[in-house]
């Protein structure tokens, strides 16, 4: 397991203030010297008009060092991206992890991670059987750590590729392509853990983290996957083996090492 | 399990603009952990007013908003604690949103230095021009206030700002017209 990448490198130049656009070689007033960093990230989100899109676009097709800026933009987003938010299960004391992620320190703020997780994390006994055989559909949709269409994410790591391990303080994200679905629920050996909506059009990455424990033994994670919304009790009920029109589950076997 | 819209809408939020939050505070507060404390003011506010932004302007540019002023509170909080030093990490400063002119460390350096003793909205917009690079019209339309008051601000702030500080002296005329 390899500690936090470090944030993208970005060229420093130490030099006397000198306001970008100022250059008065540079392009007349009213045509952006460059673009600014909120404008970069609002093009790269898909929130400008029609128009400024355009506009921001054609700046950045013809500005090399706006794309370069674009690009480390992008980095950032994807470092970003494997330092999940909130912590949703317990996670052995100290953690070396938390030493290393900065959004370790969000973990302690109750509201908030009720706000950015989605859930209220709860775990519910549930009938779940974590042995290799649980779970409804066990044969035709077991999948080895999310081989083929679910994605564990692994903060400072990135994918977890077939084969590899997962570690106590090890935080997890699920990334679910797009697709028909529509929410997804994650459980664990004990029942749910939380849930998500899913983008359709694009894949969705799991709004909370889910930190390994220290206790022995491998991980099994359950998601249950449904063309329309599903309330608890449904969610539940698919994990306990019920089978149900547009409704998946998918069973992640990790293996962990202590 | 229930979420509420608001709740719903922060995470949403988060997904989305989180690394433009985080970039933002790291860029002007250069330390990681007071990044980490600042984002998550932000969206504790979010959060709290998440009423307030529903049919408003870009979500992106709100939270902007909401970071700077954020990160300026931070930064008046320190001028008044100089006996907490803070520990700098500039390898992590704006990095992640990664300018090479307007985020060099002696321009933020100096613009914290500045920024000390102005009202708040010429900090807004200092802060806005000088080290995210917007127009005068740009940071107008993000306060609200026409580009023409900002080009004011920013011209009485660089008169007394090159008088304080002489290595300014390279911005003489740069702010009488929109340099954009």
């Amino acid at each position: 397991m390899s500690p936090t990448p470090p944030p993208p490198h970005v060229e420093r130049t130490v030099t006397p203030p000198s306001p970008v656009g100022t250059d008065r070689t540079g392009p007349p007033p009213q045509q952006p010297a460059h673009l600014s960093t909120l404008r970069l990230h609002q093009l790269r989100t898909g929130e400008l008009d029609p128009p400024q899109a355009r506009a921001a676009q054609a700046h950045l097709d013809a500005c090399p060092d706006c794309r370069r800026r674009m690009q480390s933009q992008q980095a950032f987003r994807h470092a970003f991206e494997l330092q999940p938010p909130p912590v949703a299960l317990p996670s052995p004391s100290p953690s070396p992890w938390a030493a290393l992620s900065r959004w370790a320190r969000w973990a302690p703020l109750p509201v908030l991670v009720a706000a950015l997780a989605l859930v209220a994390v709860r775990v519910v006994p549930s009938p779940i059987d974590a042995g290799p055989d649980a779970g409804p559909d066990a044969g035709s949709d077991t999948r080895l750590k999310g081989a083929q269409d679910l994605v564990v994410l692994v903060a400072g790591h990135g994918v977890l590729d077939p084969g590899e391990a997962i570690h106590p303080g090890d935080r997890l994200q699920l990334r679910v392509p797009a697709g028909a679905w529509q929410e997804a629920w994650v459980g664990d050996a004990d029942g749910l853990i939380g849930h998500f909506e899913l983008q359709t059009d694009r894949p969705t990455l799991s709004p909370f983290a889910l930190t390994v424990d220290g206790e022995p033994g491998d991980e099994h994670l359950f998601v249950v996957l449904s063309d329309d919304p599903l309330d608890e009790e449904a969610a539940e009920a698919a994990l306990a083996g019920r089978r149900m029109d547009g409704v998946s589950v998918r069973r992640l076997d990790l293996d962990k090492e202590h | 399990m229930q979420s509420d819209a608001s709740a719903i809408d922060v995470a949403v939020l988060y997904q989305r603009h989180g690394d433009l939050v985080y970039g933002r505070c790291l860029g002007m507060l250069r330390n990681e952990a007071d990044a980490v404390d600042a984002s998550q003011e932000v969206f504790l506010r979010v959060h709290r007013h998440a009423e307030g932004f529903r049919g408003q302007s870009k979500a992106s540019t709100w939270l902007y908003r909401i970071a700077t002023n954020v990160c300026l509170n931070v930064i008046r909080s320190r001028s008044r604690h100089p006996e907490d030093p803070v520990e700098e990490v500039p390898d992590l400063s704006p990095a992640p949103v990664g300018d090479s002119v307007l985020d060099t460390l002696a321009l933020r350096q100096l613009v914290e230095q500045l920024l000390l003793g102005w009202d708040e909205r010429t900090q807004q917009c200092v802060v806005y021009h000088f080290m995210d690079g917007m127009t005068h019209d740009e940071v107008g339309e993000l306060l609200g206030i026409s580009g023409a008051a900002v080009r004011k601000r920013l011209a009485r702030f660089r008169i007394e700002s090159q008088a304080r500080f002489p290595c300014w002296s390279g911005w003489q005329g740069d702010l009488s017209e929109d340099p954009r």
